[in-house]
């Protein structure tokens, strides 16, 4: 009876037709069917972070949701950050600052800063630690990261 | 092979379909049931989410000044929740503390206590606030005390088919505080040690009343009631709290793993509920 | 040199590919797909010590959509490995470490080659698991690799037994100096293994073509290594295999030898189809490879006035199953463990030994940063005993331009003084020193020097004029993240004075690529900046020569201007690149190509002065120096350190891309804060406990400061790019001393074992013990050193600071145990009294034999068994042994008890039950579920529905229990029923069993 149904996402603001079962997480519907492989798999555990994307505006682990459960709901994953081939504030800091390193890591963390800076627009130095302390990075000691969102916070 | 996946509106639904399915779990919030399916850990044959039921979300405080928090709450909604103060503050500081953010936005209360894992960090809190837990299942509704309904390593009191509905928080007296304390080798770690204080002062700011819960030390949170009574009317002066805490420890049965020895955790666990103690004391309003 | 003034080296450029990897497009090797593309699944060894005696793949390849299945069995016996050829392409005839690769299979998907894995069927012969150096070096310890004598090996290694390499570097006349000396410290020091934790998971992809070729896409530090290994691994030759690398999530030596490339390529000619392997993060944690652990014994002696005369050290390092590069890596610690100081007499010896764990390799530092952490502790420990302030003895000691290295390598440009002055200064040095307590913690500050290497090993550079004039640069350098693309771009502008995006830097390609060994020991900058400098500067020369014949005047008359001209000196006549590529391409000359290859050329080492036994390396590289001062402050009541601040010196040279230099500075200390504080792979038995990033944590940014602040010294390297040296890795090799320092400082208590955690600091400070190296009995559980006895004769001078017994692992986080007393026993085998009383219950029912199918769950009862005289204690590797073992036990008259977890079960049951039923034979089973799996015990709850009826029909009875510690008594229930009853089996099962009646009359 059980068997893989065809799903409604709104990715980026396009909406897209998946096949999904109760198996199938938001991370495998991006990376197998969709081709945006923005989102990285670095652990399939909710761990490390490399998967995040913002679902209805927060940060959350895409490995960790059931991909119907998205239904109706407004996901953004990085490549729905830039308009019009222009890169986002928050996308520029970094790659002004220089926090890019291997990248693996990079669409979660820019993700997880999008969403504080779009929840606070002033944040310090605390605040952004705190928004970014679900994503690993291995390279950069997370300095130039901080850097770069305060470039856009002025915090 | 496919995994069904229900998505019922109402808790009857919920209820109903686990009743029907053979092989059918819960899926609260998902971060620990997906990722415990993404190592193929369980393989349901189907997942009933409770995420389109409204009525399991939010927290109300009732007329009688008790708090309710609905099952499908988010972490992060609690965490950031001006209707928890008093001995409530501790629920607030243990969510704070779970795991990342992102795991926050969609970490559940009914999801986290329904997996019963004693390092995890509502056990011990909602222990301390003297929190009950309303269950709905096949048979109907039922409430149990949190301290009944964490039983062992991942073991609850729920049976088949059941599930939490919500969780109600006993009102707080006006010189309730609480203070939950987490000590982890890294941020975002399970706790090695924690130790959640509910505690009120009389009028002549004595102690009144104290909860101190172990967590991470056992299979379930620990409580030492004597050890308890035996601060009541006093000032929570050093020697006093010293002796409650060996009396706690003796009762814990930490294990031996990578956060840490059993030694450690033992030498752990007076010296911090001695630190959260003393800051549950301190603590105002909320 | 240069015509004009520098204009793009020195800036801190963004990197080239930083917008492709900030929008999502770029694209690492789970990101690439081709047609037809299948998927495979590695399966890992679950012993760590057996011989292989069968495979069964019947089952594995019946399921609907697997195309292949291959085992060691399947390939000749292909040798292969970069020092010592000890291993092959999959395991054959033994495996060595749980994890190890075995098997493997491509499916239309993953999902489906994983199933089909689990479902291959090998018969092991489990041999003695050798888990420690000690064990390994014992005599009459069970050798891990017979053969070893006859392995090739590509250098002169002395080795004996277990030891894949014994090593030897003197230095004049140690043993007399020590009576010069006025005061000598000598201790013992340990680190941990460490994993590599890289954030993109081990992962490769091949195709072949029509005539045999094989085309490789994989996450890797080396397109060279990739294609030799697959070539060596597979007998290919190597015009058959193309080797490349898309964007690589970082390696930090994890990736500079073979991952799963040459299973993939096996693969791909097994099915004639593209086939992508990417490991999951828990396997790339068991299969692949960490950094080794050490145990270190130091001696190091000086005046009274400060001056260092002696410093002696004997190195162990395990290598794990695998010796990989690992006599390198103990050639170079052997080689750093003098330190960046003159000292004139030193022994330095060292043993590196096979276990059976994951191999150790190659991890930012190369085996600097264990023998740093010894002798910089060291350094301060000598500073106390001589009244010294730390730094003024390394300023007394410390290698200043034309001094020499160990080795004899003379260091024309030394900038150590200088970086360990700008940290004193710029950290506020003394202030800080005076340390201090304040609500509840104490704080201080730490220092360290450190020095490395940045060369090595051969490579070469093409550039060439494109026919528009701009230009095409190709290397082999991978960049893992650490920005070799955008600093070889930036050396070429430099050198060719046009605009960066004038350079076509070129992605790796072992087609097209000239030979480079790998992005390692720091080299890219160095190696391969130069000689991207050097072919530019042919590509130079060529270009004056066409302009000169353009411009009919004398090559001394012209100089390159910036924007791609020539022009003459001293007037507006020029023409540009275009016009001088037009030239050469359609008048005179042909294309204009540039090209550079060497071995690094510096000063070998110097018999004479310094006498090498074993040592693999004839020659290194540029010598790097560094200083680091880090403050602490750790908490009293927990014993945990938090790292506040760091001021990181390191002489790079030049720093080609100042903001990617300090990236690099900021990140590898980060890096070594994980090292010094809490990262540890954690054995039980042979099994890895912690592979997952919930285990092993790794520092988040809250674990670490923001205040970290890199101070880039530019003592510029006479053969350098624009006088560059390396930096990949110096920024991790001090932290761990100079955090163990700052501890000693905040708290007075010298701790010698890595990694610092709140555990041995909190313990230490408790006892008050100012020398011991870790809590007695109980810290985490590390196996691989269990000090009872040095090998080689002991020469501590003070035999309190040896540290005392370890104690080897404790049961993994699942297993819940008695209530009561936990305190744990001494000896060299640590049992759990739950253990010990399982084990004396079973005696006291009669039972002499335990028969187990182990996972993990009742680990330490199945080491409790192996260790108690009285019982024989059996670990099978399939439930199909366990009826023979129940046979012989009862033909014997002896009470056998068998043991199954999770994976036992349904298939285990049945047909056991089924044999002792139909041979009327008593048995006891023990079927035990984790009690960690969920809401529901869904094992217990599933298995015990399906088998409940089966057990029924045979009138089995059986006995549920909830809680572990209630399966000994219904063990001794189950005997006597057995004993006494007709009914062949009594059987215990644990875990949640709910609403099952329960059969056992009590």
């Amino acid at each position: 009876m059980a068997t893989a149904q065809l799903v409604d996402l709104t990715i980026n603001g396009e909406e897209h037709e998946v096949r999904a079962d109760g198996a199938t997480t938001l991370l495998d519907v991006l990376r197998d069917q969709l081709q945006l492989n923005g989102a990285k798999r670095g652990c399939n555990q909710g761990v490390c972070g490399a998967c995040n994307i913002l679902l209805d505006g927060q940060a959350v682990r895409a490995c960790l949701v059931v991909a119907g459960t998205a239904e109706g709901r407004e996901i953004t994953t990085i490549e729905g950050l830039e308009r019009d081939g222009e890169l986002s504030p928050v996308q520029q800091a970094f790659l002004d600052t220089g926090a890019v390193q291997c990248g693996f890591c990079m669409p979660g963390m820019v993700i997880s800063a999008e969403a504080l800076v779009q929840a606070n627009a002033t944040a310090g130095v605390e605040e952004i630690r705190e928004a970014i302390s679900g994503n690993l990075c291995r390279c950069s000691g997370y300095v130039k990261v901080i850097d770069a969102v305060r470039s856009v916070t002025g915090g | 092979m496919g995994v069904a996946l229900h998505q019922p509106e109402t808790v009857e639904d919920a209820v109903r379909l686990a009743g029907q399915e053979v092989d059918a779990r819960f899926l609260a919030g998902g971060q620990t049931l997906v990722a415990m399916m993404n190592s193929e850990l369980i393989e349901p044959a189907a997942l009933i989410s409770l995420d389109r039921i409204a009525s399991l979300k939010g927290i109300r405080i009732n007329g009688d000044g008790s708090v309710h928090i609905g099952a499908m709450t988010r972490h992060a909604q609690i965490a950031e929740s001006k209707d928890l103060t008093g001995v409530h503050a501790i629920v607030r500081d243990a969510a704070q503390v779970i795991a990342h953010p992102a795991i926050r936005n969609l970490g559940t209360i009914g999801g986290a206590v329904s997996h019963g894992d004693p390092n995890a960090d509502f056990p011990a809190a909602l222990v301390a606030a003297d929190a009950t837990f309303q269950v709905r299942g096949g048979d109907g509704e039922r409430e149990i005390a949190a301290s009944a309904f964490f039983q062992d390593y991942l073991t609850t009191d729920l049976k088949d088919g059941e599930l939490v509905t919500g969780v109600t928080l006993p009102k707080s007296p006006d010189s309730g505080r609480g203070h939950y304390e987490k000590f982890a080798r890294a941020d975002g770690d399970y706790a090695t040690v924690s130790v959640a204080v509910a505690l009120a002062m009389t009028a002549a700011d004595k102690v009144d009343w104290i909860r101190i819960v172990v967590g991470a030390c056992g299979p379930a949170p620990v409580r030492v009631a004597e050890a308890e009574d035996a601060l009541a009317g006093g000032d929570l002066d050093a020697a006093a709290v010293a002796q409650a805490a060996d009396k706690i420890a003796a009762a814990c049965d930490p294990l031996d793993d990578v956060r840490g020895s059993t030694d450690y955790r033992r030498l752990l666990v007076p010296r911090l509920i001695a630190k959260a103690v003393a800051a549950t004391r301190t603590r105002t309003g909320d | 040199m240069n015509d004009a003034s520098s204009n793009v080296v020195g800036t801190s450029m963004p990197r080239l590919e930083a917008r492709a990897k900030l929008t999502g497009r770029a694209e690492y090797t789970d990101d690439l797909s081709r047609t037809g593309m299948l998927h495979g699944a590695v399966l890992g060894s679950p012993r760590a010590h057996a011989r292989i005696l069968s495979y069964n793949v019947d089952a594995a390849r019946a399921v609907p959509g697997v195309k292949a299945v291959i085992t060691g069995a399947d390939y000749p016996d292909l040798p292969m490995g970069c020092m010592i050829k000890d291993e092959r392409l999959l395991a054959k005839d033994k495996v060595r470490y749980v994890g190890q690769p075995v098997a493997a299979v491509a499916a239309r998907d993953a999902e489906t080659a994983r199933r089909a894995a689990r479902l291959i069927d090998i018969e092991y012969e489990t041999l003695p698991e050798v888990m420690t150096i000690d064990a390994a070096m014992a005599d009459g310890a069970t050798l891990i690799h017979e053969g070893l004598g006859d392995y090739i090996k590509i250098f002169e290694a002395e080795f004996a037994g277990n030891v894949l390499s014994h090593q030897l570097l003197t230095e004049g006349d140690v043993e007399a100096a020590w009576s010069d000396c006025d005061h000598i410290v000598e201790k013992v020091y340990e680190t941990q293994q460490q994993a590599h934790a890289y954030m993109e998971p081990c992962a490769a992809l091949a195709e072949v073509d029509d005539t045999g070729k094989v085309t490789i896409w994989s996450s890797h530090q080396s397109i060279s290594r990739v294609q030799a290994n697959v070539a060596e691994a597979l007998g290919l030759s190597m015009a058959k295999v193309r080797a490349m690398t898309p964007r690589v999530g970082g390696a930090f030596g994890g990736k500079m030898e073979a991952t799963v490339q040459p299973i993939v390529a096996a693969l791909a000619l097994k099915t004639g189809k593209p086939v992508k392997v990417v490991l999951s993060r828990e396997d790339d944690f068991q299969m692949i490879r960490s950094r080794h652990g050490t145990r270190i014994r130091m001696k190091t002696g000086a005046k009274s006035d400060g001056t260092i005369l002696a410093r002696e050290a004997e190195l162990f390092y395990d290598a794990g199953a695998y010796a990989d590069d690992s006599a390198g890596v103990l050639g170079f610690g052997l080689l750093m463990a003098r330190g960046p100081y003159n000292i004139p007499n030193v022994r330095c010896e060292g043993h590196c030994v096979y276990t059976n764990k994951l191999r150790a390799a190659g991890f930012r530092g190369f085996g600097n940063p264990q023998v740093t952490f010894a002798g910089e502790s060291q350094m301060d420990e000598l500073a106390d005993a001589l009244g010294m302030d730390p730094i003024e003895l390394r300023l007394k000691n410390a290698m200043r331009n034309g001094d020499k290295q160990f080795g004899g390598h003379t260091v024309d440009v030394c900038g150590l003084v200088d970086c360990l002055e700008k940290v004193r200064d710029q950290s506020d040095w003394a202030t800080r020193r005076k340390a201090g307590k304040s609500n509840g913690t104490a704080s201080g500050i730490g220092v360290a020097c450190l020095s490395h290497v940045c060369g090595l090993l051969s490579t070469g550079a093409i550039v060439r004029l494109a026919e528009d004039g701009s230009l095409v640069v190709s290397t082999g350098a991978v960049d893992n993240g650490q920005g070799s693309d955008t600093a070889l771009a930036q050396i070429c502008a430099e050198a060719l004075q046009v605009d960066v995006s004038q350079v076509n830097f070129v992605a790796p390609d072992s087609d097209t690529s000239p030979y480079n060994w790998g992005t390692g020991a720091s080299r890219i900058t160095y190696m391969v900046g130069r000689a991207v400098s050097d072919a530019a500067s042919e590509v130079r020369e060529k270009i004056l020569n066409a302009a000169s014949m353009m411009l009919e005047a004398d090559k001394a008359d012209l100089e390159l201007a910036p924007g791609g001209k020539v022009q003459v000196k001293g007037t507006d006549i020029s023409v540009g690149f275009f016009d001088v590529s037009m030239f050469s391409l359609f008048g005179v000359g042909g294309p204009i190509i540039g090209q550079s290859t060497f071995l690094y050329d510096g000063e070998p080492f110097d018999p004479k002065r310094t006498a090498m036994m074993g040592f693999p390396f004839g020659n290194l590289g540029v010598y790097l120096f560094g200083a680091q001062a880090v403050e602490v402050e750790v908490d009293e009541v927990t014993g945990k350190t938090d790292v506040k601040r760091a001021w990181l010196a390191h002489d790079v040279g030049k720093a080609i891309n100042p903001g990617a230099v300090e990236g690099q500075i900021q990140g590898g200390f980060v890096q070594g804060v994980g090292y010094a504080l809490y990262e540890e792979l954690v054995w039980d038995g042979g099994q890895l406990v912690n592979p997952s990033f919930m285990d092993y944590k790794i520092p988040g940014a809250h674990d670490v400061p923001y205040e970290i602040h890199p101070i880039i010294v530019e003592n510029p390297e006479p053969t350098g790019p624009y006088g560059a040296r390396g930096i990949g890795e110096p920024g991790f090799v001090g932290v761990a001393p100079a955090i163990a320092n700052a501890v000693r400082n905040a708290t007075g208590i010298r701790l010698r074992s890595l990694p610092l955690s709140p555990e041995k600091v909190l313990t230490a400070m408790l006892n008050d013990d100012g020398g011991s190296a870790r809590s007695v009995g109980a810290a985490a559980v590390s196996e691989y050193a269990t000090v009872t006895a040095l090998p080689t004769a002991a020469r501590a001078s003070d035999k309190e600071d040896l540290p005392a017994d370890r104690s080897p692992a404790v049961p993994a986080s699942s297993e819940p145990q008695a209530a009561g007393s936990n305190r744990p026993t001494g000896g060299p085998v640590k049992i759990s009294p739950f253990a010990r009383v399982f084990v004396e219950g079973l005696k006291d029912a009669g039972v002499s034999i335990v028969a187990a199918l182990p996972e993990s769950l009742l680990a330490s009862i199945y080491r409790a068994c192996e260790a108690d005289d009285d019982i024989r204690y059996i670990p099978v590797t399939n439930e199909a042994e366990l009826p023979g073992i129940a046979a012989g036990a009862y033909l014997a008259g002896k009470k056998a008890v068998m043991i199954m977890e999770n994976s036992g079960l349904r298939q285990a049951m049945e047909p056991i039950a089924r044999f002792a039923y139909c041979h009327a034979m008593p048995m006891v089973m023990v079927m035990c579920y984790r009690g960690d799996l969920g809401e529901e015990n869904w094992w217990g709850h599933n298995h015990a529905q399906t088998m409940a009826p089966l057990l029924d029909a045979m009138r089995i009875p059986w006995r549920a229990v909830r809680k572990i510690e209630d399966i000994m008594p219904s063990i001794k229930k189950a005997i006597k029923h057995a004993d006494s009853s007709q009914w062949p089996v009594a059987l215990v099962m644990s875990g949640e069993c709910v609403e099952l009646p329960n059969y056992g009359k009590d």
